[in-house]
């Protein structure tokens, strides 16, 4: 994947056409104006693709928009990121607010923050909720949806109902084992279920167990 | 022609998967994006699959996956080339493909020492329409280049073979599959070849050693 010498380097202010290389990296504000094959990608700033990425390792910091879809075996993200195509790899690690127009598929998904995705399929999904996430479909094994505490300013803020309020809407959210809060779904399927504090769920199909916590609404619920 | 499906909670109870099984196979892509059907049910949501398929398809892979990887499932389930040549002194000692389609298809492809595998793949249908005893060898001598020359054109789409017949005439086609074809009366249809499925067959052949 791009001989060892060639590289995209954009320190300061600049911009590239894209390719095939070993290393492309943004430091500062950057464009690329095209699809990037790379070993390393690294966007430190404000970066700007507008074609496809396939990285073995992504690392996002900042605020950046990646218009085509993205494939790294490891994407790290912090910060602000926008994706206008699938977001597909093995390991994710996102903390921030990430929008995906499509699909996301891993095999780890660990976010912290708010989400905005139209798919999710991973095998572990770790979601620790911090504002209003919005995911039309989570499918896998086990799926945990949790609120991080609050502290000082924040704390008050998520007291108001409103967008500042830490929760996850969704329409289906499918898994072998699933654990949810502060979460607002249509239907959640799975083998064993609990519904932790904050949720409204419409119905509930379950195999082994269900548990819900006083302060959550099920409409219906069905064992099968 | 409508095709008979199943719903997913259906599938899980029919097959005894997991959801965690079923979402794993769909990332791998051991089961197509094509497959999933959302309509609304008075439930909800729901996902529907084309049920002979996706029974078949789950059939397979559960049968298969202690002996091969995920990885490698996908890439027979795939309707892509695979990178390999072999010898067609190879294929007939192997049994994958006949006598008499292989002479066939000897002065269209070339007496080549190797063949690609979208060659042999070109044989092995062959093959299998002389098998079906539909077609006659002069009719799967004009399937050849019309195969050779129009297969790459469909890249990785999945295409379906066709010969009509009409008053002795035939006529092969290479169709999208999927699409819906209506033809005027006294035409008739005499065979229809799902290609992806005859990959995934041919694929099967060749991994076994």
């Amino acid at each position: 994947m791009g001989d060892k010498q060639r590289k995209i380097l954009i320190t300061g202010i600049g911009r590239s056409g894209g390719g095939d290389v070993h290393l492309a990296k943004i430091e500062g504000v950057g464009k690329i104006e095209g699809d990037v094959r790379c070993y390393e990608l690294s966007i430190n700033g404000k970066g700007d693709v507008q074609g496809h990425v396939r990285a073995v390792t992504a690392s996002i910091n900042g605020m950046s928009s990646i218009r085509g879809g993205l494939h790294a075996d490891k994407l790290n993200i912090e910060g602000k990121v926008s994706f206008g195509g699938p977001v597909t790899g093995e390991q994710m690690r996102m903390n921030g607010m990430v929008t995906v127009k499509g699909s996301c598929e891993t095999e780890i998904f660990e976010a912290n923050g708010r989400m905005d995705i139209d798919s999710l399929n991973a095998s572990q999904i770790k979601l620790t909720l911090q504002g209003s996430s919005h995911i039309n479909e989570i499918g896998g094994e086990s799926i945990h949806v949790g609120k991080q505490p609050g502290k000082g300013f924040a704390k008050w803020l998520q007291s108001v109902p409103g967008p500042f309020a830490n929760k996850l809407s969704a329409e289906v959210i499918e898994g072998d084992n699933v654990y949810l809060e502060y979460t607002t779904a249509d239907i959640v399927r799975g083998g064993i279920v609990r519904i932790g504090p904050g949720c409204t769920i419409g119905s509930v199909e379950y195999k082994e167990s269900l548990d819900v916590h006083s302060s959550s609404k099920i409409i219906k619920h069905v064992q099968r | 022609m409508e095709e008979e499906l199943i719903s997913k909670k259906d599938l899980l109870e029919l097959t005894g998967i997991s959801y965690g099984q079923l979402y794993r196979w769909k990332r791998k892509n051991l089961l197509p994006e094509e497959w999933f059907i959302r309509k609304s049910a008075f439930t909800g949501q729901e996902t529907f699959f084309p049920k002979q398929k996706i029974l078949d398809r789950i059939d397979k892979i559960v049968n298969m996956k202690d002996d091969l990887s995920l990885d490698e499932l996908a890439d027979m389930f795939s309707p892509a080339s695979k990178a390999i040549s072999i010898s067609m002194k190879e294929l007939i000692e192997r049994n994958i493909v006949s006598l008499s389609a292989s002479k066939a298809a000897e002065s269209y492809i070339g007496q080549s020492e190797m063949y690609t595998f979208e060659q042999t793949l070109c044989v092995y249908i062959l093959d299998y329409c002389l098998q079906t005893g539909e077609i006659s060898l002069d009719e799967g001598k004009t399937m050849l280049p019309t195969f050779l020359e129009h297969y790459k054109k469909f890249k990785e789409q999945q295409c379906e073979l066709i010969l009509l017949r009409k008053m002795g005439v035939s006529v092969f086609l290479l169709v999208p599959s999927g699409g819906e074809i209506h033809f005027e009366s006294g035409v008739k249809i005499i065979l229809r070849v799902d290609v992806p499925a005859m990959i995934e067959q041919l694929k099967l052949k060749l991994m076994a050693i």
